[in-house]
């Protein structure tokens, strides 16, 4: 990691146009050419934006000549990057040429279809079972029998990111189970089957309303194995203040097996239900789930980037493995060393620890590299975003007895220009409480950068010049321009340049 | 003779004709392969030009003969004909600049290249090029009065212009270059999106009037619009496609994996103009109707009458197309000759049909790639032996690529059209560019030579352009061939669908170009220039009713159904249009989703034991080990539910399975405890019911009682609540109507109705007792109702029946429930059968809920201003409106 600038750009600060001015800058003194630039975005619709912007600001600044080139550049996503090399580098690590970036439908389907090879018909029975032990619905509340692959496909794609030793995370994610799960009370099947043959003797005479509450719990008491989801049912109602049976069958009841046993019935209940005491104990169940799912998960994720291969899919997963596997690869290496030289990252904060690997050995062969940043609006942790590990990386850049050797510099656009001050101070008060402990003070505070006119203040902010014609617009518009000129109106168009908005439909 | 040559005039190009009228006959337009063929006819040499996918084999051929140890072979291994045709590109772009294979090979990557590209059999065009160069240096072809005007000189590769060099020897060669600016006289039209700008430019308005040449690279949507509004149409083509016939090859070659995907078999079944013929369209609708292949599908075949026109019998012929299904592959084992031949057969049906007289261009362009495609199978397998699935569908991927098809033929007053600003071959006076929009970068062909590689290629004269020089001339080239232009109009819009579409650098430039005054030259707030009539404005209002013909009462059904009889009570006017007057829209069979066909698949499982076990069946289950209850439940996916064997459903299948075990154990205990035996199942009942006439229905399962009194079960696959619902409120319609026939069908007594829901594993009954999974359902009843539920039933038929002999239809979506004269009419002592008011939802993450059932009755008039109800939904789609709940 080496010769980087990171800059630390809050929501409006200007970073687009930092960048742009940074890239133009750099061009327009022929410092680099377009095709040294790899510059990354977190969306495609970043991408184009900065190619538009950065086009704008090139001939604004009068380097036409450098405009035209700029469709070298390599601007884009992360993962179109990494595509690029790797479609350029493909024999290098035995894959196609020809890759198909996989989609989301085709994920689905493939997913389903290679599964299939892992998960033998025993853990389809347990899960099944699992399934019906805790009576996992989906929202339309039909039987969830596919709940287990999203955890699945959670474990593979940590693994993926992280790089995490799955043996070890199966380890400790029962352990988890077993802290949660403390308490070491077995099942009292002895008390329970007293019970039931009591309310099998009963339920004859309950009302139909009641016979129908009561008969899926007596129904569940009667199946060979006693799930958790009739547990918890039969603990609600022997607890309940008003239970489904009437009080008096339940006072029945006490009465048939004696107030001693069903005491000790509800108690064990009650303790049974955080239990991880044998097989058929919540805990216990959870723990045989996890060791079946953490097993799938280490033969499969090595049979899927098979099968990836075979059918010559790439996902975005693997265009960053890939990717990452080119960069530590001599040739590849000096090629890029010989051919880029100057490397953006937007929205750094976004980055995954596998693509924060990918930005640290790229800025190793960069002449210079700049990382925007703001860890304030790190929204993509569902997509492997690791802020803690941003803001560790981002804390080097600041740290004073840093080497100077690496040429690690840290620079911040205080000043937001999108919104007005009010605004900007009530967001920061807000951020300075939020990221207290978390990010450092001085990263989170933003001045305003428009000047405020307190004798305009009010009349913009209630001005409605919605109109339903074009008359009727210019007439509120005259009125207005009347009012303001009445109260000392301040020309300043050419201090805050304001955008209008369509008037009138 | 004149010749303007410049390679980028592909397809399309624009030529002043009127500039031209003199000298037309004389004239020609070539790009690099017509001119090309233009010197090789001239010089009398032959050269066989063989299409893409020949080139690709030859160079597959090469490549598997040179692989071992070159640093391409792993990846050979994983993509044969991904990794020959990347490679033949790179030699492509290489022996077009002038690479010798023999000795400019200092990188490992450039000498594994030539050794491969040396083993090609077959002429490479650059070295057709070559020929005709040295041919030139001794033969003249062309007189010193013949021009070849070659345009965009920059781009044209070194083999090209070294014959061009020779070419000037003995004719006039020149390169023209335009000079002069860039229009000055442009306007900018901005669009909100791509469909509001065609729109604008096919109403013609004064702005596009005289136009020479309109540019437009993707004409298909702009085409279809043409269509819709009557304006003649302009050539286009379909990128990146593949027509519904190049999918046979696809489809045909996966009808040899194992498991048999049904999903692709009726897909190609259904492929227009099929080599099955007649055939393939009963197969789709017999697959489509089972779910599987079963005796129906050979019965179909056998049935079918095979004699072709001369009275051939043609049965051997076109059973080759579909006899691999019947092959007892296994997955990893597919027997390589059977392929091999099929792919003949296609391929020999192709050359047949291309040389058929009625046959049109478009479908001949799409059978010679067809045919191109099997022979470039075929000639890749090995061949005998076995292949896999897997390998297969690897090589069928490899070779099946979209491709570019005549989508539409140029219509007579259509617009001169060109793709590309650079295929201007004249000055054009006023140029439209239909879609002046950004982001599609061409790639850059020489990214696979590293620096050094390209310095050594430098030193022996090959000069690679720059990565930067590449763009910078790309750029140029735009620029140039604008200076070509006298006035110009750029149309642009912000969105294709909901992509935003980037911004031109062209329209960059002109606006850094012209600053303050870019305004002027943009046009933002056009409308089209559509006719307009002025009118009194009609307000159609809802009707509650319509008088069609009295001869509605002509029209009877011979035998009614649970299904059509409720469908004329709640929407008569679709009982009118499905059941009397058949006017359904003509649908493509598709399989059963997946809910259905376990559905299908429990039904069939359980008929089965029943016809096996007969009474016995509950008891006999129950002593059934685990692996002859799967076989059993195989048998019946395999006949009925055969997408259930697809590889993406085995997990669902085999859960499935597991499930459907569990709960035909709990049906048989249902049955022992209730004290039942089956008597059949899927009972098909023919009788007469009172009111309502001929009725047919097919009874799930029918047992009986000790006392010789019926049972009536109904099998549902679904977890649904609306079964107890129906039930709670006594509007089982479907359950009512199977006792009643049941009753005359067996002329006896019915002691009980009941769904069974399988996933529920629960037997929902107003009739049967409450025990384990039996769930008793109370009915929900008013005290003034002394009506059965089968009355009610009868009094509503007689009252639909009645609108419908004096011509009225009731249908009303806005109209409250409670003042519908059919609710209005009924009586406490004849009362109706209710309508139904719940809407079918799309599930309860799907907000808004939008109704997608036939059109119901509202429960009372839509007001969303005053409406309580936490279900109703604003919308703002006018469509929507007062559909929803």
């Amino acid at each position: 990691m080496r010769n980087i600038q990171y800059i630390n750009a809050g929501a409006g600060s200007g970073k687009t146009t930092r960048l742009t001015e940074i890239l133009s800058e750099k061009l327009g003194k022929g410092d680099f050419k377009p095709s040294e630039v790899i510059l990354t975005t977190f969306t495609e619709l970043a991408a184009s934006e900065f190619r538009e912007k950065s086009r704008e600001r090139l001939f604004k600044d009068n380097h036409a000549d450098v405009a035209e080139e700029l469709d070298a550049a390599t601007i884009g996503t992360v993962h179109a990057v990494a595509l690029s090399f790797i479609q350029k580098y493909w024999y290098l690590i035995g894959v196609s040429p020809d890759m198909k970036v996989m989609s989301e439908e085709d994920l689905q389907v493939y997913i389903s279809e290679s599964l299939s090879n892992y998960v033998p018909s025993s853990a389809v029975m347990f899960l099944n079972n699992y399934r019906a032990y805790f009576d996992i619905r989906d929202s339309l509340g039909k039987a969830d029998f596919d709940f287990w692959k999203a955890h699945l496909l959670t474990i593979i794609d940590k693994a993926n990111n992280y790089s995490i030793d799955i043996e070890r995370s199966k380890l400790e994610s029962c352990r988890v189970v077993d802290k949660v799960f403390s308490n070491q009370t077995a099942f009292n099947h002895q008390l329970l089957h007293s019970f039931t043959q009591a309310l099998a003797s009963q339920i004859g005479g309950y009302s139909d309303s009641a016979k129908n509450k009561v008969q899926p719990i007596l129904d569940g008491l009667n199946n060979k194995v006693i799930t958790y989801a009739t547990i918890v049912k039969l603990y609600k109602e022997l607890t309940k203040e008003r239970p489904d049976m009437g009080k008096k069958n339940r006072q029945c009841l006490i009465d048939i097996i004696g107030e001693s046993n069903y005491d000790a019935l509800v108690d064990n209940l009650q303790a049974f239900q955080m239990s991880s005491t044998g097989d058929d104990s919540p805990g216990g169940m959870m723990k045989q789930m996890i060791n079946i799912l953490f097993d799938i998960a280490k033969e499969w994720k090595d049979g899927f980037n098979d099968f990836k291969a075979r059918r010559h899919i790439i996902d975005y997963n693997d265009m960053e493995r890939l990717f990452l596997k080119l960069l530590v690869r001599p040739q590849v290496k000096d090629e890029i060393k010989g051919n880029y030289k100057l490397m953006m990252v937007d929205e750094f904060q976004d980055s995954s620890p596998i693509q924060l690997e990918i930005f640290k050995l790229l800025s190793d062969l960069m002449e210079q590299s700049y990382w925007v940043g703001d860890p304030k609006q790190s929204i993509y942790g569902f997509r492997g975003a690791d802020v803690e590990l941003v803001n560790e990386i981002t804390k080097q850049f600041m740290d004073e007895n840093r080497d100077s050797a690496l040429n690690l510099s840290y620079d911040n656009l205080p000043q937001s220009w999108r919104s007005r001050k009010p605004l900007v101070d009530m967001t920061t008060e807000c951020f300075i409480r939020a990221f207290d402990g978390v990010i450092d003070k001085k990263n989170v505070k933003l001045d305003a950068a428009r000047k405020e006119f307190s004798e305009l203040s009010y009349p913009l902010s209630h001005w409605n010049c919605c109109a339903p014609n074009a008359e009727a617009f210019a007439d509120k518009v005259a009125d207005r321009i009347q009012l303001l000129l009445d109260n000392q109106f301040v020309n300043m168009t050419e201090q805050t340049p304001l955008e209008m908005q369509e008037p009138f439909p | 003779m004149r010749i303007y040559y410049s390679p980028y005039y592909i397809g399309s190009y624009y030529l002043d004709l009127k500039k031209h009228k003199d000298d037309l006959l004389g004239l020609k337009v070539c790009g690099s392969m017509e001119l090309l063929s233009e010197l090789e006819l001239r010089a009398g040499i032959v050269a066989p030009d063989l299409s893409e996918s020949e080139r690709l084999i030859a160079f597959h051929e090469a490549l598997s003969k040179n692989i071992e140890g070159s640093i391409f072979e792993e990846s050979f291994k994983t993509d044969e004909i991904g990794v020959a045709r990347q490679l033949m590109a790179w030699s492509d772009s290489l022996l077009m600049e002038g690479w010798n294979p023999d000795v400019n090979v200092e990188s490992d990557k450039l000498k594994a290249l030539a050794k491969i590209v040396k083993a090609v059999v077959g002429k490479h065009i650059s070295q057709r090029w070559k020929d005709i160069t040295s041919y030139l240096e001794k033969h003249t072809i062309f007189n010193k009065n013949d021009i070849i005007e070659v345009h965009t000189e920059e781009i044209i590769p070194k083999v090209i212009k070294a014959a061009l060099e020779q070419l000037s020897k003995q004719a006039t060669v020149s390169y023209f270059k335009p000079e002069g600016e860039m229009p000055k006289d442009f306007s900018v039209y901005q669009f909100k999106n791509k469909i509001e700008a065609y729109r604008w430019y096919l109403s013609q308005p004064d702005a596009v009037k005289n136009v020479n040449v309109t540019i437009s690279s993707d004409n298909c949507i702009l085409n279809d619009m043409a269509v819709a509004m009557g304006k003649p149409v302009v050539d286009s083509k379909s990128q990146n496609s593949n027509p519904q016939l190049l999918q046979l090859f696809k489809l045909g070659t996966s009808l040899f994996a194992r498991p048999l995907n049904v999903y692709n078999l009726l897909s190609y079944l259904q492929v227009p103009g099929n080599p099955l013929g007649g055939l393939s369209y009963k197969l789709a609708d017999v697959l489509a109707n089972i779910g599987g292949i079963n005796e129906d599908w050979q019965k179909t075949i056998d049935e079918y009458d095979f004699t072709d026109e001369k009275g051939k019998d043609k049965r051997e012929e076109k059973l080759v197309f579909i006899e691999m299904i019947r092959k007892n592959y296994q997955s990893d084992k597919i027997l390589i000759t059977d392929i091999k031949t099929y792919l003949e057969k296609l391929a020999h049906w192709c050359d047949r049909s291309i040389r058929g007289n009625s046959i049109d261009d478009e479908r001949k362009e799409q059978l010679v790639v067809l045919g191109s495609f099997c022979r470039s199978l075929h000639a890749i397998l090995p061949d005998d032996g076995y292949i896999s699935s897997e390998e297969l569908k690897t090589h069928v991927d490899g070779i099946y690529r979209p491709q570019s098809f005549t989508h539409m033929k140029a219509q007579k007053d259509s617009p001169d059209v060109i793709a590309d600003i650079t295929q201007l071959v004249d000055h054009a006076g006023k140029v439209c560019w239909l879609g002046c929009i950004g982001g599609s970068i061409p790639v850059y062909p020489y990214d696979f030579l590293n620096t050094s590689e390209c310095n050594m290629l430098e030193e022996v004269g090959i000069t690679i352009p720059t990565k930067s020089a590449f763009y910078t001339l790309h750029h140029q080239m735009m620029t140039d061939a604008l200076k070509n232009v006298g006035q110009l109009i750029l149309i642009t819009w912000e969105f294709d669908g909901n992509a935003r579409q980037e911004e031109h650098p062209l329209v960059a430039e002109l606006k850094h170009q012209y600053g303050k005054d870019w305004e002027e030259h943009v046009h933002s707030k056009e409308i089209p220039n559509l006719p307009h009539e002025d009118g009194k404005i009609v307000n159609l209002e809802p009707q509650t009713s319509y008088l069609l013909s009295e001869m509605l009462a002509e029209l009877k059904r011979e035998t009614e159904s649970y299904s059509s009889i409720s469908t004329l009570i709640q929407h008569p006017f679709d009982y009118t249009m499905d059941y009397l007057l058949r006017l359904r829209e003509p649908q493509a069979g598709k399989l059963a989703d997946l809910d259905t066909t376990k559905g299908l698949v429990a039904h069939l499982f359980v008929k089965m034991l029943v016809d096996k076990y007969g009474e016995e069946m509950p008891v006999e289950y129950q002593k059934l080990d685990n692996d002859t209850k799967e076989m059993q439940i195989d048998d019946a996916i395999r006949q009925t539910g055969a997408i259930l064997l697809l590889p993406e459903y085995k997990l669902v299948c085999q859960q499935f399975k597991a499930v459907l075990k569990q709960s035909v154990s709990v049906l048989t205990d249902i049955i022992q405890k209730l004290r039942l035996r089956p008597v059949d199942c899927e009972v098909e009942v023919n009788v007469n019911l009172k009111t309502i006439g001929a009725f047919y229905g097919s009874i799930d399962m029918v047992l009986k009682n000790e006392v010789n009194q019926l049972a009536i079960f109904d099998f549902k696959w679904s977890e649904s609540k609306s079964f107890q619902t129906k039930l709670e409120e006594n509007k089982a319609m479907q359950l009512e109507l199977y006792r009643e026939a049941a009753q005359q069908h067996y002329g006896l007594k019915v002691a009980g109705v009941a769904y069974y829901l399988f996933p529920k594993m629960t037997l929902f009954t107003t009739d049967f007792p409450a025990i384990d999974h039996v769930w008793k359902v109370k009915v929900k009843t008013g005290d003034d109702n002394k009506a059965t539920l089968f009355d009610e039933v009868q009094y509503s038929y007689a009252y639909r029946r009645d609108e419908l002999n004096q011509g009225f239809v009731e249908d009303s979506e806005l109209e409250e429930i409670e003042k519908l004269n059919y609710t209005t009419s009924g009586t406490p002592d004849k009362p109706h059968y209710p309508l139904d008011v719940a809407y079918k939802t799309k599930g309860l993450k799907g907000c808004p809920y939008v109704k997608t059932e036939k059109p119901p009755f509202a429960k009372k008039k839509v007001d969303w201003k005053t409406s309580k109800d936490p279900k109703e939904t604003k919308t703002t789609h006018p469509v929507l409106k007062g559909r929803l709940l």
